[in-house]
């Protein structure tokens, strides 16, 4: 038996081998042929030695922690090099592991998509030192500024104007919280967009700098975050109606710890598909101010993944 | 920026110089693509999925980071498992010089990598690994941690059968004989190769 056992064979059967996955008979054959000594106990040595990658839960990202992933990119690449440009600030340390809450939950949500809980991982020296905030009506963006020709001359230009106006940013106001001491009937509100014609990155970009998430950004403070997403994220579904239930799916597999705080929705046409768009402005871990926003593009019905994402400072262009 | 289907038909060379350009949705598209192999790689080698999340974030951010000074003498992929090895062996370093606060995760155990041993092996074996040979690590990583048979990986890399036979049984040979080798003392022998 061992005679036809070459090294050729015996290297190709080792993985299977060492695992207990062979035949009783096909094992004795290698086990014999090991014993004669050779390259294959050197093999056979490294085979074992990788065994201590077996056992683990190997399946496939999921589409939490996919999102995850795109999401710290995006913030470890794009935002350290956007505060090194503006600060000279050290890269974020984003580590998955400390953002996981230990009691996270889970929720099953349209597409039987995974929520979980994530901790904050807040900057408790950068929290000890909030400056003031400029808000709605102490001289930040003008919340209802679709009547305000200076504000539509700023930039962001015929989108941000078009945006701004077909919807009317002072109709989506005077949504008064009751948990922030923020909320007023100055302040913004999350738009719907019923139409958004044929979407483009660029126009995206623009509508990310313009003048809705700026109020956004003037008007709520990252502390904010946790208390108005599900308000927000609520009145945007309202608002899109039988588009809701997207809107909420492709939501739930973004992470929950309210760094996130939901601003506008869109659907339409992107790169030939059925898209919908839904942007969030952000912030670092830890930091004062909102100065960033997240465009995630959709396909309808398909959240899994993300046509695109844009991940930019609010303020910047 | 160009729209993602164009983007798909692009190669993982003209997707990293687009990214290495500043264009982001090209090293979007770049890390879609490649996500799940990487994460397939990590997770093996960590043995626990939010240090394998970890340490495929920190393969692609040095991926991004170095993509100017890459001059495609190898494949992409065999430049990224390069890249995702040293940042498992970078990031198990840390792991056993900076063990986790026991307060920190009560409630999430993480059996995987739960001994200072086990670290130890895991340790071992990334550094082994990062420094096989470019195409024996190919081979092994995804033969003998991906389950991948030879057959496909002779598909998947373009060589011959033997080939691919002969990467495996030798990147093993070579693989056991850095295994015996003692860990370097110093940080400097463990650079990335």
């Amino acid at each position: 038996m061992d005679e036809a056992m070459t090294h050729d064979r015996c290297s190709e059967l080792l993985r299977g081998y060492a695992r207990g996955e062979l035949p009783d008979d096909v094992s004795d054959e290698v086990r014999a042929h090991l014993a004669t000594g050779g390259d294959c106990r050197a093999e056979e040595r490294a085979v074992a030695a990788l065994a201590v990658t077996d056992g683990v839960d190997a399946r496939p990202l999921d589409d939490v922690e996919r999102a995850r992933l795109q999401r710290g990119l995006a913030q470890e690449l794009f935002t350290a090099r956007a505060n090194a440009d503006v600060a000279g600030a050290a890269a974020p340390e984003r580590r998955w592991a400390r953002w996981i809450a230990p009691a996270a939950t889970a929720a099953a949500v349209l597409a039987g998509v995974l929520v979980m809980t994530l901790g904050g991982g807040a900057d408790d020296a950068a929290e000890t030192a909030l400056q003031p905030f400029s808000r709605a009506g102490e001289g930040g963006a003008d919340a209802g500024g679709a009547d305000d020709s200076a504000a539509q001359s700023q930039a962001g230009g015929q989108v941000e104007d078009k945006r701004g106006r077909r919807r009317g940013l002072t109709a989506a106001t005077g949504q008064a919280s009751t948990e922030s001491d923020f909320a007023g009937p100055e302040q913004p509100a999350p738009v719907f967009d019923p139409d958004g014609g044929t979407i483009t990155t660029s126009e995206l970009s623009e509508i990310g700098r313009g003048r809705l998430f700026r109020s956004f950004a003037d008007s709520y403070r990252p502390e904010d975050g946790p208390g108005l997403y599900d308000r927000f994220l609520e009145q945007l579904t309202t608002d899109a109606v039988a588009l809701g239930p997207q809107i909420e799916a492709c939501a739930a597999t973004l992470p929950q710890d309210g760094s996130l705080i939901p601003t506008y929705a869109t659907v339409g046409e992107y790169d030939g598909r059925r898209a919908l768009v839904v942007g969030f402005v952000t912030g670092d871990p830890g930091s004062r101010t909102l100065d960033r926003y997240l465009m995630w593009v959709w396909e309808i019905d398909v959240c899994e993944q993300p046509i695109d994402t844009l991940f930019e400072r609010i303020d910047s262009g | 920026m160009e729209a993602p289907s164009r983007r798909e038909a692009l190669t993982d060379e003209d997707l990293l110089k687009q990214a290495a350009a500043g264009d982001q949705s090209a090293f979007s598209a770049l890390v879609r693509r490649h996500e799940d192999r990487v994460f397939g790689i990590a997770v093996r080698i960590m043995g626990d999925r939010a240090d394998a999340l970890d340490a495929t974030q920190d393969t692609f951010v040095s991926v991004f980071r170095q993509a100017g000074s890459f001059r495609a003498e190898a494949a992409f992929t065999t430049w990224l498992y390069r890249v995702a090895v040293n940042a498992c062996r970078d990031l198990l370093r840390k792991r056993r010089r900076l063990p986790e606060p026991t307060d920190e995760l009560p409630e999430r155990p993480r059996p995987g990598i739960g001994t200072e041993e086990v670290v130890g092996l895991r340790l071992d074996l990334a550094r082994a690994l990062a420094q096989l040979p470019d195409e024996y690590r190919d081979a092994v990583l995804m033969h003998d941690l991906g389950a991948i048979p030879y057959e496909e990986i002779a598909q998947i890399t373009g060589v011959a059968l033997g080939t691919v036979k002969s990467r495996i049984s030798r990147g093993r040979r070579r693989l056991a004989e850095l295994l015996e080798q003692p860990a370097p003392t110093s940080a400097s022998k463990d650079q990335d190769g």
